[in-house]
């Protein structure tokens, strides 16, 4: 029982935490992905967060919240890391994320190349939402309380989310445009 | 022109892309850092909570989380029609803060060592032993450290420090601003500023003398950096038996504050495992709480705060600055 591993994590038992966190470690990384864009800094976040909520462990009262606390831990992480390596990758070249891509045709690599472009230029937090709410499939509402913000100020982040990456995609549509004729 | 139904169904589909697997490596790797951590204890995590829901949408939520982590691990490209997702659900509350960290954050906390509380991402995390100044607090001030504290959150309604290495290495000081007393009623331990107290220092000293969950001391005059308050101590009263919905039955808290937003968001409340030394003071028309928090016995909480103490006796506000 999971309840039992966290109980037993919660008072030190560092073999416990290990068998309680194992079957979870590959989803946890693949939401750190997601909002970091990359692996490297996704397996730092997903180390950071493992090794917090151990150390934090102690602070969580009901054993069978586990997995949300967990999960807000993730996304606490995600978003501090990557408010820190912002202006780092700023002014690099987006390059295509690692790992299979599903087959799609309506997705082009211009498309993936233009998105890439666009959520990489987005506050973390606006990442996160975006994550929240199109790969893990929360609400507006939702989203606020995991990231502790007022209801209306998630929508609002959702809403200029959208409309930055809009925006982000609609100007690269134009620069490729002019530099077709350029050339 | 894209349409924001266009952006949406391309974030649904270009998000759903993307590894899901983590290399072992990194598993070993996080289980070689626990062994060179140690557990804080639960009185250090005190934290302020968010509102509260009920338990069945807690159990909704904690549900619908595992349910997306677990389908992250077995379905490679999830999509939101693909695993169970939680539209109509609540999360939990005591969510995190995302506020922005501030620039001694992003300079100070390094992603091996994180330090930062769990309910903000805006701290300084390690300190070296001198002078510092904090970055978002309310009202701006500046403290001395020895070697071995930490600043494990910086945002506008509180500062919190903690040590981690000396003879006070249970110490924990938060400063907070910007709050209210908050009104727990009828075991509810929602986000309510309580009608009729004021926020003045007196009437905050009076709420907590007052408070039949709390065994108090005397309030005493004090001045802190010049300003003026009063100081009490108090702990959980044994024969307290309320407690706040999102923790365990048995575990008796007494809500004590409420952030002052419109409307509020968040609480604060103490449990039977943990002393308090309030400090409240009036700073230039402002409520200020300088909280020193230790062990439940006062034997060794007296220890810890004599350590902690020096710490706050070097505080120096800036008000206006």
């Amino acid at each position: 029982m999971d309840r039992d591993l966290v109980e037993a994590a919660g008072r030190g038992d560092r073999a416990a935490y290990v068998d309680l966190v194992r079957p979870r470690i590959d989803g946890l990384f693949a939401v750190a992905h997601r909002i970091l864009r990359d692996v490297d800094r996704a397996e730092d976040a997903l180390q950071d967060a493992l090794v917090i909520a151990w150390r934090d462990l102690r602070g969580l009262r009901d054993p069978d919240r586990f997995d949300a606390w967990l999960g807000r831990v993730l996304v606490n992480v995600c978003i501090a890391q990557a408010t820190r390596e912002r202006r780092r990758i700023a002014n690099l070249r987006a390059l295509p994320i690692d790992g299979p891509a599903a087959p799609d045709d309506l997705l082009s690599v211009a498309d993936r190349d233009q998105l890439e472009r666009g959520f990489r230029r987005l506050p973390p937090d606006q990442r996160a939402i975006l994550v929240l709410h199109h790969y893990a499939g929360y609400a507006p509402a939702e989203i606020a309380e995991i990231l502790g913000v007022p209801p209306g100020t998630a929508r609002s982040r959702l809403h200029n989310a959208h409309r930055a990456m809009r925006a982000a995609l609609d100007a690269d549509a134009r620069s490729h445009v002019l530099g077709g004729r350029l050339a | 022109m894209t349409t924001d139904r266009d952006i949406e169904r391309l974030l649904d589909r270009w998000l759903a892309e993307g590894p899901a697997q983590v290399s072992d490596r990194v598993f070993e790797s996080a289980v070689h850092r626990l062994q060179h951590e140690r557990q804080r204890p639960a009185w250090r995590l005190r934290a302020w909570r968010f509102r509260s829901m009920s338990s069945w949408k807690l159990a909704t939520a904690v549900a619908a989380i595992v349910a997306v982590m677990v389908g992250s691990v077995v379905v490679l490209a999830p999509r939101r029609d693909d695993i169970a997702t939680p539209r109509d659900t609540a999360v939990p509350s005591n969510p995190a803060v995302a506020s922005s960290p501030s620039p001694a954050a992003s300079a100070g906390v390094s992603s091996a060592s994180p330090t930062c509380n769990l309910n903000t991402t805006g701290c300084a995390g390690a300190l070296s032993a001198g002078l510092h100044n904090t970055v978002q607090f309310v009202i701006p001030f500046r403290f001395r450290v020895p070697d071995g504290w930490t600043n494990t959150a910086d945002i506008n309604r509180t500062y919190q420090l903690e040590s981690t290495t000396g003879p006070g290495a249970r110490s924990a000081i938060e400063v907070l601003g910007m709050v209210a007393i908050a009104d727990q009623r009828q075991g509810r331990c929602d986000a309510v500023a309580k009608a009729g107290v004021g926020q003045s220092v007196d009437d905050v000293i009076a709420y907590v003398r007052g408070h039949r969950g709390l065994v108090s001391t005397a309030p005493t005059p004090v001045t802190l950096d010049g300003f003026a308050g009063r100081q009490i101590e108090f702990s959980l009263n044994p024969t307290w038996g309320e407690w706040c919905p999102g923790f365990n039955p048995g575990d008796p808290k007494v809500l004590l504050l409420t952030d002052t937003g419109n409307p509020p968001q968040r609480t604060l409340s103490y449990g039977s495992d943990v002393r308090i030394r309030w400090t409240v003071l009036d700073v230039n028309g402002q409520t200020v709480i300088v909280e020193e928090a230790g062990p439940v016995d006062p034997a060794a909480f007296a220890a810890d705060v004599a350590y902690s103490h020096t710490v706050v006796q070097s505080i120096d506000f800036l008000p206006g600055s």
